[in-house]
């Protein structure tokens, strides 16, 4: 696999993975915007990754080899609906960031496999 | 990703607003009811949410992470009884007064436009949802 297709691919599958699960918790934090006593999660990674980044000696393959696991963490709030509604929004267009990435990446791969014959 | 239990939470959250917004209605039809078939005036009706873990085939960590809401039932606000002076009224009792329902039409109406706000809410979840499954199918074309 990495023979043709280098990290790229394996990387933002877990990009995708990452914001597949945060999605799942924005979705859960909206449904129960009105539950009593429910309070609203998120998953923590970002915060994790700065830190990591702000390591010496950190590159981007110490961190490819040393991955970070995104936790789902309870907050002590309640669920703040224009939040979650942002945090959603932003979140999506985070996938399909990713998902463009990776059809551009296979594109170029195939437009060099038709070159290539 | 498991986006059927995406798509569910999401599902969850707008039934769950649904049947508010139902009960909402029908006390606020009910508001004049002085007589129902159990007797008595009408009693307000409340809805109850809770969150419960959604089962399914999650990662461990995920299993206690995820909730969707669960109407825990429909209670009835025993306390919701006005009396009006009405003698003129054939179910007035030997004072004069009349068993209404309490309902304030204002707490009623908000409440709706909470529970409106909050359907639509799980509404642009789901839609986001599907939105994110429909470039997951598409990518590579």
């Amino acid at each position: 696999m990495e023979m043709l297709f280098g990290k790229t691919i394996s990387l933002l599958s877990q990009v995708l993975d990452y914001h597949a699960r945060r999605h799942e918790t924005i979705v859960s934090n909206i449904a129960n915007v009105d539950t009593p006593g429910y309070r609203a999660k998120d998953v923590v990674f970002e915060k994790e990754l700065a830190l990591r980044m702000g390591e010496r000696g950190a590159t981007a393959d110490s961190l490819y080899e040393n991955r970070i696991v995104a936790r789902v963490m309870e907050t002590k709030d309640p669920v703040n609906i224009d939040r979650e509604m942002s945090r959603l929004a932003e979140n999506t267009i985070k996938y399909n960031l990713g998902i463009e990435l990776i059809s551009r990446k296979l594109k170029t791969l195939r437009e060099l496999a038709r070159e290539v014959r | 990703m498991d986006f059927s239990g995406t798509l569910q939470i999401s599902a969850s959250g707008f039934e769950a607003q649904r049947r508010k917004i139902d009960v909402i209605v029908e006390n606020l039809a009910n508001m004049e009811t002085n007589k129902t078939p159990g007797g008595g005036p009408y009693l307000r009706k409340v809805v109850l949410f809770s969150s419960e873990p959604l089962r399914g085939d999650f990662d461990s960590f995920f299993e206690e992470a995820l909730h969707q809401v669960k109407v825990d039932g429909i209670r009835r606000d025993n306390n919701a009884v006005k009396e009006s002076y009405k003698p003129g009224h054939p179910d007035a009792d030997e004072r004069g007064f009349v068993r209404f329902p309490d309902i304030n039409a204002i707490t009623e109406m908000a409440d709706m436009i909470m529970a409106h706000r909050a359907y639509e809410a799980s509404v642009t979840a789901f839609d986001a949802t599907k939105n994110m499954v429909m470039k997951t199918l598409e990518m590579g074309k």
